[in-house]
């Protein structure tokens, strides 16, 4: 079942790239992408049994991936953090918030609309990680730069 | 000199049309910034300066002679389309790097406008592909994503139908998330077989969903664009809670 999880992570994401026009070469980057996060998200809750810790693992994976592909491809990340992070986005939270609010039960609608907003945190705060890490990267680099002008 | 002049307006026009292409469909802010102040260091010995919020873009560039040359663009439709931001990143490469001129930069620059990679066809089909496979990724059944498909069909159909209308973004999302649910639970009641809406509707609902403003939302305030992030991070609270009325709206709907 997780296997076949995996794989439509992996279907979904590419066609995610064709409704937002991913250059035609990448798609299936974009895809495996998808499968990572969904991979690495699968073991983390196998392991720790945290659905907030699972979310932050499979987007900081996927981070890591769409940056260093991104500096090989000569590409925006974008191109491919966009898709990737797409399994993670809390959808059936925000459904389940919605669909007990109307079920009129208002503590189930509750904790579904503070988890929603504790992995879109959590998503935030693996994009900043991963950036950040990035960044720092490529000062080093730029100061080698410097030093060779100099 | 007149020479010399002509060729600050080129560039000017050259980083204002490779940036609002970008800024148009969905590039970070400071990507934008980056990428017009690459291209406006090819004009040598000024200052220049550009400021880009997420509705528009303001640029300024010092002629030699301490004149300067403003423009201001305002970005009124923006969508999600990667490949113009990967293919004006290239193009902006190429011409820092000097492998092409100006001129054939902004030819090539006009040229993209009207470029569409896949089609409104296969655009449609990523919606529905999208639709079923995330229905099993959030735990459906192969059944529940074969009924996916058809809720895939109507929202590609309803987005089509929106593209060229006047109704506002929240209200297409809104109006599409009432479809997917109002559908779901038409499945879940007149279909004989065992369904699960739940993930039928979470999954359709995935395209509607703002990752993409809410990935730029973080980075650009990461690199302290807050006008710009802020602004964007309204908008994905806004069209998530368009996507959660829309859905809460069916259900009321389908239950009277």
């Amino acid at each position: 079942m997780k296997f076949v999880q995996i794989i439509a992570a992996f279907i979904g994401v590419c066609c995610y790239g064709f409704s937002t026009e991913t250059p035609r070469k990448f798609i299936i980057y974009a895809g495996i992408g998808g499968g990572l996060a969904w991979l690495f998200y699968l073991l983390t809750l196998d392991l720790f049994d945290s659905v907030v810790f699972a979310n932050f693992i499979g987007a900081f994976s996927v981070g890591i991936y769409s940056h260093i592909l991104a500096r090989k491809l000569c590409t925006p990340v974008t191109v491919f953090l966009l898709g990737g992070i797409l399994p993670l986005v809390p959808g059936s939270q925000i459904y389940r918030a919605v669909y007990f609010l109307i079920a009129q039960q208002n503590k189930l609608s509750a904790q579904n609309l503070i988890l929603t907003l504790k992995i879109a945190g959590v998503i935030a705060l693996a994009i900043f990680l991963v950036d950040t890490i990035f960044i720092m990267m490529k000062k080093e680099q730029n100061l080698d730069i410097q030093k060779e002008e100099l | 000199m007149k020479k010399k002049k002509s060729d600050g307006y080129q560039i000017m026009d050259v980083a204002v049309k490779a940036g609002a292409i970008m800024l148009a469909n969905g590039a970070e802010t400071y990507r934008v910034e980056d990428t017009i102040n690459h291209i406006l260091k090819l004009y040598p010995h000024t200052d220049s300066s550009s400021l880009v919020i997420a509705t528009g873009i303001i640029v300024t560039l010092y002629e030699e002679d301490k004149k300067p040359i403003t423009v201001v663009r305002r970005i009124r439709r923006r969508n999600v389309n990667l490949n113009m931001i990967y293919k004006v990143n290239t193009l902006s490469r190429q011409l820092c790097a000097g492998v092409i001129t100006p001129q054939e930069a902004e030819q090539q620059l006009d040229y993209l406008r009207f470029e569409k990679q896949y089609g409104a066809g296969l655009n449609a089909v990523g919606i529905i592909g999208v639709s079923s496979s995330f229905t099993i990724l959030v735990g459906g059944t192969l059944l529940d994503a074969c009924f996916a498909v058809w809720i895939g069909i109507a929202l590609a159909l309803i987005l089509v139908a929106f593209r060229n209308t006047r109704i506002t973004n929240f209200f297409q999302t809104m109006l599409a998330a009432t479809a997917v649910a109002v559908m779901a639970r038409a499945f879940l009641n007149f279909v004989p077989f065992e369904l699960h809406d739940g993930p039928m509707v979470v999954g359709s609902i995935m395209p509607l969903l703002p990752g993409m403003t809410f990935t730029n939302a973080i980075r650009d305030i990461l690199y302290g664009d807050y006008t710009a992030g802020l602004a964007r991070m309204t908008e994905a609270v806004l069209v998530a809670s368009a996507v959660a009325l829309g859905v809460g709206f069916g259900i009321v709907l389908f239950r009277m």
